[in-house]
């Protein structure tokens, strides 16, 4: 058995050091790398799966982690691929704007079929917006009928912010169809926009 | 965050009018699926399948 300190490291550097730790093995055996932060047990809980090594991790304290590693005998261990070292997203403000049903412009009916396939996508991903904003044509999208419901309805069980312009509800006669988030205003709408850290609009 | 992943069918086609021709007889004659991106795991290219 090995034991790597990777105590105060930085991302790639304990998933680097285990790796290494791992060929010192020469064959099968046990490591265990003890480091500071989630995001590293998740980094190394990451390699582990993918390399088809048994794993565990456990909190020993405060800011302490140990992650076990059980490297079998007919383990592979040469290739070298990078170390992706993930930023976490959480505190990252992260605004989609949803002006028309469509996204693109050239052919409507394609452009609505792309729409839904972004939203869908959308929800798929790692790491959710904070919000997302609808205004003028893109406020159909959270009513009654809309094909998107379900896909924003699981990003809004999921924490997802979901705005739909008040003005535009009413203005195209749809204020008692909203099936999704909440009605806002232009207030909610610059505010969002001017505190987001990345603006996406599809 | 890590979603749930659950195994699924998925239907590709040649080309987009195909699948939008596709989606539109399925809505019309109540078959069930969705129109989606094509997973990125079938191909790299840019298109829409039936899940």
């Amino acid at each position: 058995m090995i034991q790597v300190n990777a105590m105060g490291d930085a991302c790639p550097i304990p998933v680097v050091k285990t790796k290494n730790a791992i060929k010192e093995l020469n064959g099968g055996g046990v490591v265990e790398t003890l480091v500071d932060n989630e995001i590293a047990v998740q980094n190394l809980t990451k390699m582990a799966n993918q390399k088809g090594y048994g794993v565990k991790s456990e909190k020993l304290g405060e800011n302490e982690y140990k992650v076990t590693m059980t490297i079998g005998d007919t383990a592979l261990v040469e290739d070298e691929e990078e170390v992706v070292c993930e930023v976490p997203a959480k505190g990252k403000n992260v605004v989609v704007m949803i002006s028309t049903a469509q996204m693109g412009s050239g052919n409507d009916e394609l452009g609505a079929t792309l729409m839904k396939g972004f939203i869908y996508a959308l929800s798929q991903q790692e790491s959710l917006p904070k919000t997302i904003l609808f205004y003028n044509g893109g406020a159909s999208i959270t009513c009654e009928g809309s094909v998107s419901l379900e896909d924003l309805k699981s990003m809004e069980a999921q924490g997802v912010e979901i705005l739909t312009c008040g003005t535009c509800l009413n203005f195209y006669g749809l204020s008692e169809k909203l099936a999704v988030g909440s009605v806002t205003n232009m207030y909610v709408i610059a505010e969002k926009m001017t505190q987001a850290d990345l603006i996406v609009k599809p | 965050m890590s979603r749930q992943k659950s195994p699924a069918i998925v239907l590709s086609f040649e080309k987009t009018t195909d699948a939008m021709a596709e989606e539109k007889y399925c809505l019309a004659n109540n078959l069930p699926g969705r129109l989606i991106p094509i997973p990125r795991e079938i191909t790299a290219g840019c298109g829409m399948a039936w899940k």
